[in-house]
């Protein structure tokens, strides 16, 4: 079990906190750690975001490992 | 040519890239805080010709960040002062109008002759829709848009991609519930931030005419901490292998 870092922009910073490290990760795709912060961040489920693996945009189907940085990135509005 | 000798001056940017410039048309869509700033860089640099759209008009609000206009326009179409002042400044700029706005309906005339589209807007079904339609077009589009004090810049230039890249919505794919992102108007908003991400937005355009765009990316930028976070936005179609396509 190890940890991952996760870099948050926007509003979801707004939820999470700008960094934020998910104790106990063991692996797996970017539907499943959306899931894990979901349940422990509520709030979550009702965004929009997209998981960057990496600095790479990445679908729900990409696989995570725990030395990989994660950022969770939210669409803005204003202009 | 004159007028541009100190960034012809530069490394990689000589008379070559500035006679491309020249040749050039780039539409902007949205006259507002980011759009103001694109359009005054894109003049100065040297863009050919310049399209806008906006039906909006000028509103006090605006002043704070949207610095083509004063408190003379106050009430007047910001397409036809943007214009004026564009024309003001250079003589070697052609300006096109559009006091309308972008719908399904005008969408592809406007487009059509355009080099390039740079979207300013600040709602998602505009936003959508332009990027569905640059995509269908193939067209090269930038878009900006802000929040709080963040920034997000995306380049969607890279043309062996384009064909197969859906554009925004490789990033986001399903437009967000209404009411779920504030806007400016809910959030706030500071002149300077919408400054600097109007300068990189218009600097990503000539990126595309003057150089190689080796992919799609997306540049977060924080104006509080100054911090910059690139990203590369790959086809959806090759998102699902991972990490390092």
């Amino acid at each position: 079990m190890g940890q991952l870092q996760i870099k948050s922009f926007g509003m979801i910073a707004d939820v999470v906190g700008s960094t934020y490290i998910l104790e106990n990760f063991d692996g797996g795709d970017a539907e499943l750690l959306k899931s894990i912060l979901c349940e422990k961040f509520p709030r979550l489920s009702q965004l929009t975001f997209s998981i960057a693996v990496n600095k790479v945009i990445s679908s729900e189907k990409t696989v995570i490992s725990q030395d990989d940085e994660i950022a969770l990135l939210p669409p803005f509005s204003g202009g | 040519m004159k007028r541009f000798l100190s960034q012809c001056q530069l490394e990689g940017f000589g008379i070559a890239e500035q006679q491309k410039l020249q040749a050039a048309k780039v539409l902007v869509i949205g006259a507002g805080g980011t759009g103001c700033p694109v359009i005054q860089a894109l003049s100065a640099v040297g863009i050919g010709t310049l399209g806008i759209v906006d039906a909006d008009v000028v509103s006090l609000s605006n002043l704070n960040r949207q610095i083509l206009f004063g408190i003379n326009d106050v009430g007047q179409n910001k397409v036809d002062i943007a214009q004026k002042k564009i024309k003001e400044l250079y003589d070697d700029i052609e300006v096109e109008i559009y006091p309308e706005f972008i719908s399904e309906s005008n969408i592809r005339s406007i487009f059509n002759g355009y080099d390039l589209v740079i979207d300013c807007t600040d709602n998602f079904e505009v936003r959508y829709l332009v990027s569905d339609v640059c995509k269908e077009m193939q067209l090269p589009l930038i878009m900006g848009a802000v929040y709080e004090y963040q920034a997000q810049i995306f380049s969607f230039t890279c043309r062996k991609l384009f064909g197969i890249s859906d554009f925004y919505r490789d990033v986001f794919p399903e437009i967000p519930k209404p009411n779920e992102v504030p806007n400016c108007n809910a959030s706030g908003v500071l002149g300077m931030l919408t400054g600097i991400v109007g300068n990189m937005m218009a600097f990503e355009c000539i990126q595309y005419f003057v150089s190689v765009t080796h992919h799609n990316k997306l540049i977060n930028y924080n104006l509080k901490n100054g911090e910059i976070f690139n990203l590369t936005i790959m086809p959806r179609s090759f998102q699902d292998n991972g990490k390092e396509n």
